[in-house]
């Protein structure tokens, strides 16, 4: 009689067996003729170029989407008259030209009533067209800013156009953008509004728009082509046939969608990825990222961004929060308090210890490569320095107690930080936490989800005015043209928590320096005002501004012609010369 | 059994209504909306309430939260499960899911196939061998394979067989270019359900010893061995039958998660399944495509226990439900 036992063992090693082999076959070493199939094959994908990013786009009718995924995708399909470079410079794409005042591509007149009034004339170049082989007309571009403007279709960031009071068409090439009177836009040769052929949308139904198939299958004027759509795993796109911007470098690019940062270095690791987009990546991984060169053939880009972290102080009582004729913060409000706080935080060690010392401290709110950045000599500098954060401190009559805490009229140097529970703000909140202990402040550091932090409607913190200390971002615009720190942009209970001037600081002269330049459009004219009001807010230090946030990004070391930008510009602005060698 | 099959059915339904509702108030409490990113634009009056509140409006966002689950509820009644608000604009909910539901049966049901395997042969071995050597590694095998961390696991797969050895994918569904090709998807199905099996492994074998052990242990085994059965049909068929009892029920409560997915093993094998989809809805925000997913599993988890309890009822004739 056989042992039952042996019967079971037998089993189970050919189950295991099984696995082996399974594994075994997934990969066998190649033989001759597979190796030269596979390197045929390997030839063939030099064609291809696979980018990697973090997300999926919701849509690729970019007029109602708002995400970063998707302009990457669409500066491979999609070009407006202008596009901006990674030099920071608007180029001309469908335009001949870029448009500016100094080359009378844009003018500035009178109207009866002695209002400024703008208007920018573009010429679309010879050639241009549509994927599906339409020429590209003055009379799409300015249905385009219909369709911008229609409001039964749920576009997304209509205020740029919402500056034009018309858009004339004289001929088939000429396009006059006609700003409304007052409306001095200084960012007037960037056209607001995705281009879409009014010939194929004038038969859709704008009201079901998002349901309609353009959103995944578009046809737009770029380079390349939606070739197809696999939904949750990537998006293909093909190179245009004999397309008016010249030929393109490589055939196919793939842009798959990688939700977990270390899955998609480890394809990088793994050669089934060539780039990697900015969004994808967390800056904890720079470490990693610096040894990528040498074991995987792939370079990291660090480009400091637009964005900015900074410390806002709160300068009304946070007990009582954002109302109208708000108290001044008890501890706060004192410039004394907020200057020794800014100096008391040591910024460099920040950036060398968080950022690993890929950017610098921020010393103010306009920085490079914007043309109104101020230098160290026009504005206040608060270089870390603990004896004078203390004396500032003693003079303001916050004494060091038995505790180490320092207190003034029997109550405490205590302050609440907060902000949301990104692993980089829980750093930073760290960081300066010790730094201010180490002069008698104490910190009570209170991180929540970003969507209670930044709630409006008086449910966050931030916007109904209860914190004392409010880390965050902001995201730079193309131009230094800002409301941020405007009186008229505090946000208050009365106007529905509307409003980006978190601090609630108003500073009259501030406002007239920032106002003026805002309404100009000469550069020469605009930028001693920006340097001005940024000298003015820097020595009130409402908020004390931290470090630039960097767009990382990788790509094969071989890739030619990758640019990035150290803007918002996505890295694909160019993908039509991008050239991965055999 | 036919009363109370009807009985069961019945409260199913007030259940689900039940959760449902209550799910759909939860995903309400969430502070922010879709269009939060607004808030940050370098244009403040892109910010403007007004602006978002009209971009809202086309989402129905204007109206209370129960005025919005009624609509949704009689919608998904009739079939449509309303579309994504921000996953894929305006792909109705059912087609997303359709999409990603095949994805996860690949997962999970090739994972469940090989736990299932594994998990009895191991089980019923250490059961026979209990004390053994054999006994003590399947035991430490199996507390290993449940402290261990699922990401852990499957990222260092990961380095190993993709980054080091370069024999398989590091994640994704298929190489772009080949959804065709069947040994090209195969390759990418290794590594995540050797990730989901070795939990699972670990679990049922645990199961299955127990089980077995209880029943080595009856009577009626020792009346079949006198009466001179075979020893491989006396744990064949008399002890594992028995055995598999509890088994059954425990595979049956385990269905709704063979369709929802794994969220963490498909987020870090990049696999756009069921658990990614309800991951992603929830961080963007999609109130729509989420209520769909956990709708299903709602569905999924009543409707498992009340199979389980059938189940059990027909593998066990003792069991009789008035």
């Amino acid at each position: 009689m056989e042992r039952p036992t042996s019967r079971i063992q037998r089993a189970a090693t050919m189950l295991l067996a099984l696995a082996f082999v399974a594994t075994a076959c997934a990969q066998q070493p190649p033989s001759g003729a597979q190796q030269t199939q596979q390197t045929q094959q390997t030839a063939a994908l030099k064609d291809t170029i696979v980018v990697g990013m973090s997300q999926e786009p919701d849509t690729l009718f970019f007029p109602i989407g708002n995400m970063y995924v998707a302009s990457v995708v669409s500066s491979a399909i999609n070009k407006n008259l202008t596009e901006r470079n990674d030099k920071n410079e608007y180029i001309p794409r469908l335009a001949d030209k870029t448009p500016t005042i100094e080359n009378g591509g844009a003018k500035l007149t009178k109207t009866a009533d002695g209002k400024d009034q703008l208007s920018v004339t573009y010429k679309l170049r010879d050639g241009v067209k549509f994927q599906n082989g339409d020429p590209v007309t003055s009379e799409d571009v300015k249905y385009s800013w219909e369709l911008n403007q229609n409001k039964d279709v749920p576009v997304v960031g209509r205020s740029t156009g919402a500056r034009y009071q018309t858009i004339n068409t004289p001929d088939v090439k000429t396009v006059e953008v006609v700003y409304k009177p007052g409306e001095l836009d200084p960012v007037y040769f960037a056209f607001c509004c995705t281009i879409v052929s009014k010939k194929l949308f004038a038969t859709k139904d704008l009201k079901n728009i998002k349901q309609d198939p353009f959103n995944r299958q578009p046809i737009y004027n770029g380079p390349y082509q939606v070739k197809s759509w696999d939904a949750g795993s990537a998006i293909t796109v093909e190179a245009v046939p004999e397309h008016w911007l010249g030929k393109q470098k490589t055939k196919t690019i793939i842009f798959k969608f990688v939700t977990d940062a270390n899955t998609l270095l480890a394809q990088v690791r793994s050669k089934q990825v060539d780039v990697v987009t900015e969004d994808a990546l967390t800056l904890d991984q720079i470490p990693e990222l610096d040894k990528l060169p040498t074991e995987a053939g792939v370079t990291p880009y660090y480009m400091p961004s637009a964005t900015w972290e900074h410390l806002d102080f709160n300068l009304r009582d946070p007990k009582v929060g954002a109302v109208n004729d708000a108290k001044p913060h008890p501890i706060l409000s004192d410039k004394r308090v907020r200057q020794a706080i800014a100096y008391g935080i040591n910024r460099d060690a920040m950036t060398k210890q968080i950022l690993f010392g890929k950017t610098k401290q921020l010393n103010a709110t306009v920085f490079p490569p914007s043309w109104a950045a101020a230098s160290d000599s026009d504005v206040t500098v608060y270089n870390y320095d603990v004896n004078k954060a203390k004396a500032l401190l003693d003079e303001a009559g916050w004494k060091v107690g038995g505790d180490g805490v320092r207190e003034k009229d029997g109550k405490k140097l205590e302050l609440k930080m907060q902000s949301t529970n990104a692993a980089i703000r829980a750093q930073t909140t760290q960081v300066m936490g010790n730094d201010l202990k180490a002069i008698g402040i104490k910190i009570n550091i209170d991180l929540m989800v970003a969507t209670k932090y930044f709630a409006a409607s008086g449910d966050g913190p931030l916007y109904n005015g209860t914190f004392d200390l409010g880390l965050f971002a902001w995201v730079g615009g193309d131009d230094p043209l800002s409301f941020l720190y405007l009186c008229t942009e505090i946000p208050t209970k009365e106007n529905n928590y509307t409003g980006s001037n978190t601090s609630a600081y108003c500073n009259k002269d501030y406002d007239k320096a920032q106002g003026e330049a805002n309404n100009k459009l000469n550069q020469a004219e605009r930028k001693p005002l920006y340097i001005q009001a940024q000298k003015i807010i820097s020595a009130d230090v409402p908020i004390l501004p931290l470090y630039q946030r960097l767009n990382q990004t990788l790509a094969k070391t071989t890739l030619k012609n990758f640019k990035p930008a150290p803007t918002n510009t996505p890295p694909t602005w160019n993908a039509h010369e991008w050239e991965l060698p055999l | 059994m036919r009363n109370y099959m009807i009985r069961r059915v019945i409260q199913m339904a007030f259940l689900l209504v039940f959760v449902t509702a209550l799910i759909y108030f939860i995903l309400n409490l969430f502070p922010g909306g879709p269009f939060d990113s607004l808030r940050f634009s370098s244009d403040p009056r892109d910010a403007d309430p007004r602006e978002i509140a009209r971009l809202e409006a086309f989402l129905g966002l204007d109206k209370p939260w129960y005025e919005r689950y009624v609509t949704w509820f009689t919608g998904m009644i009739r079939g449509d499960w309303g579309s994504s608000w921000a996953l894929a604009t305006g792909v109705p909910v059912a087609e997303l899911m359709k999409q990603r539901l095949g994805n996860t049966l690949q997962l999970t049901v090739g994972a469940t196939i090989v736990s299932l395997a594994f998990g009895l042969v191991i089980g019923i071995y250490s059961a026979v061998r209990q004390y053994t050597w054999k006994d003590n590694a399947a035991t430490a095998f199996s507390f290993a394979g449940q402290s261990m961390p699922t990401f852990w696991l499957g990222l260092m797969l990961i380095i190993i067989f993709a980054v080091r050895l370069q024999w398989l994918p590091a994640g994704d569904l298929y190489t772009p270019g080949k959804s065709t090709d069947l040994v090209d998807k195969l390759q990418h199905l290794i590594l995540p359900v050797v990730v989901l099996s070795v939990i699972q492994i670990a679990l049922w074998s645990r199961f299955v010893r127990s089980s077995m052990l209880e029943v080595l242990r009856q009577d009626f085994l020792r009346t079949a061995r006198a009466k001179g059965v075979m020893e491989r049909v006396v744990l064949g068929k008399h002890a594992l039958r028995n055995a598999l009892i509890p088994v059954i029920t425990i595979i049956g409560l385990d269905i709704p998660a063979i369709f929802s997915g794994a969220i963490v093993t498909e987020t870090i094998f990049n696999w756009p399944g069921m658990g990614k989809l309800y991951l992603d809805s929830v961080l963007r925000h999609d109130v729509p495509v989420a209520m769909g997913v956990l709708t299903v599993i709602a569905f999924l988890v009543i409707a498992s226990n009340l199979l389980a309890d059938v189940l059990y009822a027909v593998a066990d004739p003792r069991i009789r439900y008035e």
